[in-house]
């Protein structure tokens, strides 16, 4: 009798054997936790990509500097190598027409 | 001719080479057993289906952690068992600072007509785990043991005397 009483108890306390809305919420709990894993990536990511250049800043930007100053003494040279070739590109042009 | 469907093992293998379908196809499968289990430890349905929820979320980030040793469904209860004890921790810890805080009258002396219910949850944690595996779930003594990490002569007695309990509630005699 008592017996009869636990066994109807378990019975009474047993979870369905199928249940839709557990498993989407189950569902959408996996969703939530697989969007923050992708986030986690995507600033790991990104992260892995700016530390370094935060640390070589002070590196790349003295060579930045140093490679603008070249180019600002080579400026008037680089011109007039510029013009030169577009006058004589202009001449050449001009010969083949005639 | 139908296929025969996959073994534990097989979901276990193909899950954790990224099937959701796989994954989705243990739940179904071990549902049942996680939530009564939880169900009959909590006393309580609706933080019981929570935990089950937590219990299959740790198993989806930690399937690789499963060696295959024990059955899918002892491990999975394993994991249950571990976060009912750590939000009963945490509620106790709770509870003594309320207390503090604020002293409570005391709790009214259990009834000799306590219901099963009530009979299983003035059952000491573990006592009631193995009644609830041992009694409610069908599982084995050693699957027991294993669940809850306590030795097989351990989980035993806490099964007779569990259940003793539980009969002495229905004014019972255990023969």
């Amino acid at each position: 009798m008592s017996d009869d009483r636990l066994a109807e108890f378990w019975r009474a306390t047993e979870a369905p054997g199928a249940d839709l809305a557990f498993a989407l919420a189950l569902e959408e709990r996996i969703a939530r936790r697989r969007l923050q894993f992708d986030l986690a990536a995507a600033v790991a990511a990104a992260l892995a990509l700016i530390a370094p250049l935060a640390i070589l800043w002070p590196t790349l930007s003295a060579r930045a500097d140093a490679l603008v100053t070249s180019l600002d003494a080579a400026g008037p040279a680089l011109a007039a190598v510029a013009v030169m070739g577009g006058a004589l590109l202009w001449l050449s042009q001009r010969e083949a027409e005639v | 001719m139908t296929t025969p469907a996959p073994t534990d093992a097989e979901l276990v293998a193909a899950a954790r080479s990224g099937s959701h379908a796989a994954f989705r196809e243990i739940v179904a499968r071990h549902q049942q057993a996680v939530r009564s289990f939880l169900r009959r430890v909590t006393g309580d349905p609706d933080a019981a289906d929570d935990l089950a929820q937590e219990t299959f979320l740790v198993a989806w980030t930690g399937l690789w952690r499963y060696r295959g040793q024990a059955s899918l469904r002892s491990w999975l209860c394993a994991i249950a068992w571990k976060k009912q004890l750590s939000v009963a921790r945490s509620r106790q810890r709770e509870s003594r600072r309320a207390e503090a805080a604020e002293p409570t009258p005391a709790a009214p002396q259990p009834d000799h007509r306590l219901d099963l219910a009530a009979a299983l949850a003035s059952l000491p944690d573990a006592q009631r785990a193995a009644v609830a595996l041992c009694l409610g779930g069908e599982f084995t003594h050693s699957e027991a043991a294993r669940v809850l990490g306590l030795p097989l002569g351990t989980i035993k007695s806490h099964v007779e005397r569990g259940r003793a309990k539980l009969l002495a509630a229905l004014g019972g005699h255990d023969e």
